[in-house]
């Protein structure tokens, strides 16, 4: 069964193998190249830190060639858990559902049950094989360059988050059941490929607006001249009135408030401004965000596939 | 005997609409089964409910005593009308499938179907022709060595050297396993040198089923006077000119006055199928 499986998907299979190749040959080059600067250069120093006065000079250079191409490398490896979804997930089935030869398959002796999930353990199991190496390459070029990089945006920044740690890996396993399901749904191939890829992305975009649900901002509050939660990544900022309630304030009243200290609090009390508050990220937020989005994706994933074998055992003539 | 394949009050609707509407009939072990009915009449519904495609809506279907639960049963081979097979895999590789699906499989009565038929093994099954893909897929259900074999319109794709082959074939492997076979086809020349059995399917029900032999022995063609059609009882359809009735008989009594014969199968099959037009 495993070898029936795995000859139906050679082509994606050897795809992927191939991706695996050259995406891990291309980073480990990236890598090497950017390790040959930092030490040529001598920017070993300024990878910790790179607002040092001594790095300016060399860090320009560092991020002039380097900066954009991690950016490039990281929205590669963004996008490799929905294309697994719609190239590996959603064909999976709608093919043979559309070309009638599930019928071949569901009159052997193999169950569908046992069918189905050979047919996505085989294309699964690579896949995250795949996303998991690359994934590892790439962080460890970015963290090799430290503040030089990408990396000096914070742990938390968009990019650096989605492609760090492990979530990717639950993002891929979840979007190849959804192209499984899909494809289950649809019955056909590019409609379901395309549909696959729409809803996997609407679900990303969602779920990532609810990160705050699954691990809550630290809020501070202050007075008005107060520096909040410096050298964090602040996700929201903005006025409180005296009642302690979040305000919008026209900025045209507050444009003049340029004095220091009382004066200033009065500046603002004028527009009913009595503080302030910020929200932000903490470094100790990260493995429990990436623990619980895991877990969420991998618990829907796991949803997603019982569905779908529910929905072929009693569904599909 | 036992039966190999029953039904009973079997009904199977799509959106509502009835494709079988409570059939009944028996195919008992060993017997070889013309399922024969006009293009929609349920044939390849009823097949794939026997493979276990399908579930019945209401009614029961039996394969070998069981009821088929979303499984085909092991003892069954079935072949789908539009040959189910993956066309960028080499023969050779639909055979191995096949041993991948199976935990029975012979591999070499499987080779010897197909080396038989003169299909290469090395070629691809996108390439081969119509009939050759019929005999891959016979080899794959032969080489679950099933004791009841369910073949969707074999023939229909073979030329008539091909169909000779491919029957000499399937009447060896009743001869030498007991196998019980079901073809269907909207031919009946196709199947009725060899076929034993008969299931007359017409509109999603069975209009007729049982041994040939006794079914041409309950009928009667009877040739008589035109006047005289509106008495004989059992008329199963009727034609006259303006003198002369030719009526088709379910009973073996020869009214006085009237001439008599068997039907031939042919004769039987079409009357049946014409007397349901007119209805």
């Amino acid at each position: 069964m495993i070898w029936a499986a795995w000859r139906q998907q050679r082509a994606q299979l050897l795809v992927m193998a191939v991706t695996l190749v050259v995406g891990g040959a291309v980073l480990a080059w990236l890598w090497t190249g950017s390790q040959g600067v930092i030490e040529q250069n001598g920017l070993g120093p300024c990878v910790a830190d790179a607002h040092q006065a001594q790095c300016r000079k060399g860090v320009q250079d560092f991020q002039g060639r380097y900066y954009d191409l991690m950016k490039c490398a990281q929205v590669a490896c963004l996008v490799l858990p929905a294309l697994a979804g719609a190239f590996m997930g959603a064909p999976l089935v709608a093919r043979e559902l559309e070309q009638g030869t599930y019928v071949l398959a569901f009159t052997q002796s193999v169950g569908r049950t046992r069918w189905l999930l050979t047919k996505v353990a085989v294309s699964l199991l690579p896949m995250i094989v795949l996303v998991a190496a690359l994934l590892v390459l790439l962080r460890g070029w970015i963290g090799s360059a430290g503040q030089l990089g990408v990396d000096g945006q914070g742990a938390f920044q968009w990019l650096n988050y989605d492609t760090s740690g492990f979530v990717s890996v639950a993002y891929a396993v979840f979007a190849v059941t959804l192209g499984v399901l899909v494809g289950l749904l649809v019955r056909r191939t590019v409609p379901a490929m395309a549909l696959a890829l729409g809803l996997f992305l609407v679900v990303r975009l969602v779920l990532a607006a609810l990160r705050p649900v699954l691990v809550p901002f630290h809020r501070v509050t202050g007075g008005v001249g107060q520096q909040l939660a410096a050298g964090e990544r602040v996700a929201g900022a903005g006025f409180l009135n005296s009642a302690g309630q979040p305000i919008t304030v026209d900025s045209l009243k507050i444009r003049d408030c340029t004095e220091t200290g009382t004066a200033l609090e009065a500046c603002y009390q004028k527009a009913g401004v009595a503080g302030q508050w910020a929200e932000y990220r903490v470094a100790g937020d990260f493995w429990p965000l990436q623990g619980l989005e895991s877990a969420l994706y991998l618990c829907l994933a796991a949803a997603l596939l019982a569905a779908a074998v529910w929905w072929l055992r009693e569904r599909v003539r | 005997m036992d039966s190999a394949l029953s039904a009973h009050r079997l009904v199977k609707s799509y959106r509502g609409k009835r494709a079988l509407d409570g059939c009944e009939f028996a195919v008992p072990e060993g017997a070889v089964t013309a399922l024969v009915g006009p293009n929609g009449a349920g044939k390849s519904t009823l097949l794939a409910l026997a493979a276990g495609l399908l579930k019945p809506s209401s009614g029961e279907l039996r394969v070998f005593g069981e009821r088929p639960t979303g499984r085909t049963h092991p003892q069954v081979g079935y072949l789908a009308q539009n040959r189910p097979l993956y066309g960028r895999l080499t023969v050779a590789e639909t055979l191995r499938l096949g041993r991948a699906f199976n935990q029975r499989w012979a591999q070499r009565r499987a080779v010897q179907v197909l080396d038989q038929a003169e299909v290469p093994l090395d070629a691809r099954v996108h390439t081969l022709s119509e009939g050759a893909r019929t005999q891959v897929g016979i080899a794959l259900a032969l080489g679950r060595e099933p004791d009841l074999l369910l073949l969707d319109e074999p023939l229909s794709a073979l030329d008539p050297l091909a169909r000779d082959e491919t029957l000499r074939l399937l009447m060896g492997e009743v001869a030498d396993r007991g196998m019980t076979l079901v073809m269907s086809s909207h031919l009946l020349s196709d199947l009725h040198d060899v076929c034993d059995h008969l299931v007359l399917l017409i509109g999603g029900a069975v209009r007729l089923t049982g041994p040939i032999e006794d079914l041409l022995a309950e009928h009667r063609v009877l040739v008589g006077p035109a006047s005289r059609a509106a008495s004989v009882d059992g008329v199963v359809q009727a034609s006259s000119t303006e003198r002369q009735a030719t009526l088709l008989v379910r009973g073996e009594s020869v009214p006085e006055g009237w001439a008599g014969e068997q039907p031939t199968l042919e004769a039987l099959v079409l009357g049946y199928l014409r007397a349901a037009r007119a209805r």
